[in-house]
């Protein structure tokens, strides 16, 4: 039996015009058609060799635990230029210090509070008057961290739109 | 120059997806690709709870063999994390071949995103567009398994053409079959079809009962919530695996017979993800609002969840609130129902 092989209108068909780069062609939504370049072999093989050699190191060995063994809280902080930059290397920190808070339940809450305020905040801030402020809330949410007690159990949890501790806990 | 992981009976998608309904007298179980959600930590937990093969988001080709921020964003793993499905958005076979030699080595298959019906997407040619590109698709197929053969698994997930005796649908598998595709999952649903309608499984039923002298499995996909629905799928449809997607975000431990997300696995969840790293926060309190609502958890909580503002937060709260054990603590991941604090 014949099938219809009829495309419907706003579906494109993707049109190749060079195998070794991958430039096709595609229509916009104003049914222009567009160009989309291809990548030359040279910046392919670039590509591939700085994931092969350098990122999947990082990005494919995420085992439990591998913060405890590869992460290098003081080497993040000196790299001043690519925490400007990057918010995701900025979020690792928040994430170390998540994983700090997760383990030490009731103890070592002063050495958590004091990595916090002798060590972080202060790029932070410098990093915060560079950027104009950019990162303010970045900072805020530092400062609040560091002054968690969770052996009292007097948790200072916030929320963007209270941030009364009170209102919380129900 | 790196290879293909390699593929034993331990990790090899197609080997697990032909074998669970002998071995384990159920269709392999599967949870679908989800852009933003189906990430590393939720895809741990998935693993852990009884789902045998998991997929990344779709990862866009054209970005990810170009652009560095792109692949950090995009892909994360360990050794936990498999079998995994890297799937890919694409739209010519070029992009396809060097996006999977990068990622190859590091997946244990790869899927080609043929369902998207996302606007922006099909507008350039990728998701749900390659099904009316039949030539491309089988281009696609034919060129990846002639260069790798054995050693890399591909399938495609594709949506149906039209309902009940999808026939272009059909006659798309047998070529995508001749072709060599591994294994194809299809979602019962058309391009235009909202998730809110049922999923059409008299269609996927269709297309297995067409192939079966092919020797390609059927993965069905659609509605799965529960173990009751993956056993009703697959005795009805005849598939060798059941993919679920919406089901296994509000309750990741679907498959190992929970019929509401286990408290445990919310514990589970915020362990992994303090583990892993690297999750948005919005993310992550979007996971634990999806697994507590499915939870049915009280309304007052719920509305706290989106508005903590860090993870440290999110475990604070959750331990005035509910008894909330952490990794090594005592309870940790073993309780079912909800421990509100009193
Ligand atoms: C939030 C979300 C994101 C999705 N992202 C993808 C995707 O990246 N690739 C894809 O092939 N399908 C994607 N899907 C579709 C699912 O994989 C699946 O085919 C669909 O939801 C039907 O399965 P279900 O009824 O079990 O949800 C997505 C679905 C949801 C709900």
């Amino acid at each position: 039996m014949d099938v219809d092989r009829t495309v419907p209108k706003n579906v494109t068909t993707p049109v190749t015009l060079n195998n070794e780069t991958g430039e096709v062609i595609v229509k916009k939504a104003s049914g222009k058609i567009k160009v989309r370049t291809g990548q030359t072999v040279e910046d392919y093989l670039d590509q591939r060799s700085q994931f092969w050699l350098t990122d999947s190191k990082e990005c494919t060995n995420l085992n439990m635990g591998w913060m405890s063994e590869n992460f290098d809280i003081d080497a993040l902080l000196s790299s001043i230029d690519t925490l400007k930059s990057s918010k995701h290397e900025r979020q690792r920190i928040i994430d170390y210090l998540a994983w700090l808070f997760y383990y030490n339940n009731n103890n070592n809450n002063r050495e958590f509070s004091q990595l916090i305020t002798d060590k972080i905040i202060p790029v932070f801030n410098d990093i915060n008057t560079e950027l104009k402020g950019k990162i303010k809330k970045e900072v805020t949410l530092l400062e609040r961290l560091s002054k968690l007690n969770t052996d009292a159990n007097t948790n200072n949890i916030n929320t963007k739109t209270g941030g009364n501790p009170e209102a919380m806990s129900i | 120059m790196l290879e293909p992981k390699r593929l034993t009976v331990e990790n090899d998608p197609l080997h697990i997806i032909k074998t669970r309904l002998q071995t384990h007298g159920r269709p392999a179980t599967i949870s679908g690709p989800m852009v933003r959600y189906s990430k590393l930590p939720f895809r741990q937990l998935c693993h852990y709870y009884n789902t045998d093969i998991t997929y990344t988001p779709m990862i866009l080709a054209r970005e990810f063999v170009r652009n560095r921020n792109a692949r950090i964003a995009d892909f994360t793993t360990n050794l936990a994390d498999s079998p995994v499905v890297a799937q890919v958005g694409v739209n010519n076979t070029t992009d396809l071949l060097r996006v999977i030699e990068m990622i190859g080595p590091f997946v244990d298959g790869i899927s080609v995103n043929c369902g998207c019906p996302i606007k922006e997407q099909v507008r350039e040619g990728i998701g749900c567009a390659l099904i009316y590109n039949e030539d491309l698709m089988v281009d696609m197929v034919k060129t990846v398994k002639c260069k790798y053969g054995s050693r890399l698994r591909l399938e495609m997930k594709i949506r149906i053409h039209e309902h009940d005796k999808p026939l272009r649908t059909l006659r798309l598998c047998e070529r995508l079959c001749d072709a060599g595709v591994d294994w194809i999952t299809v979602h019962g649903r058309l391009k235009s079809t909202r998730s809110s309608q049922p999923v059409d499984l008299n269609a996927i039923k269709y297309i297995v009962d067409g192939l079966k002298g092919k020797n390609v499995p059927i993965v069905a996909n659609g509605d799965c919530f529960t173990v009751a629905d993956m056993e009703r799928i697959q005795s009805f449809t005849g598939c060798h695996g059941v993919m679920s997607a919406r089901g296994l975000l509000s309750n990741p431990a679907l498959f190992a017979g929970y019929n509401k997300c286990p408290w445990g696995c919310l514990e589970r969840f915020v362990y992994y993800c303090v583990e892993i790293g690297g999750l948005p926060l919005q993310l992550i309190l979007h996971h634990v609002y999806c697994m507590m609502e499915n939870m049915q958890v009280m309304r007052r909580y719920l509305k706290q969840i989106m508005s903590l503002s860090s993870i440290i937060d999110l475990i604070l709260w959750l331990e005035t609130n509910f008894e909330f054990s952490r990794y090594g603590e005592e309870g940790f991941g073993a309780r079912v129902d909800v421990p509100y604090r009193k």
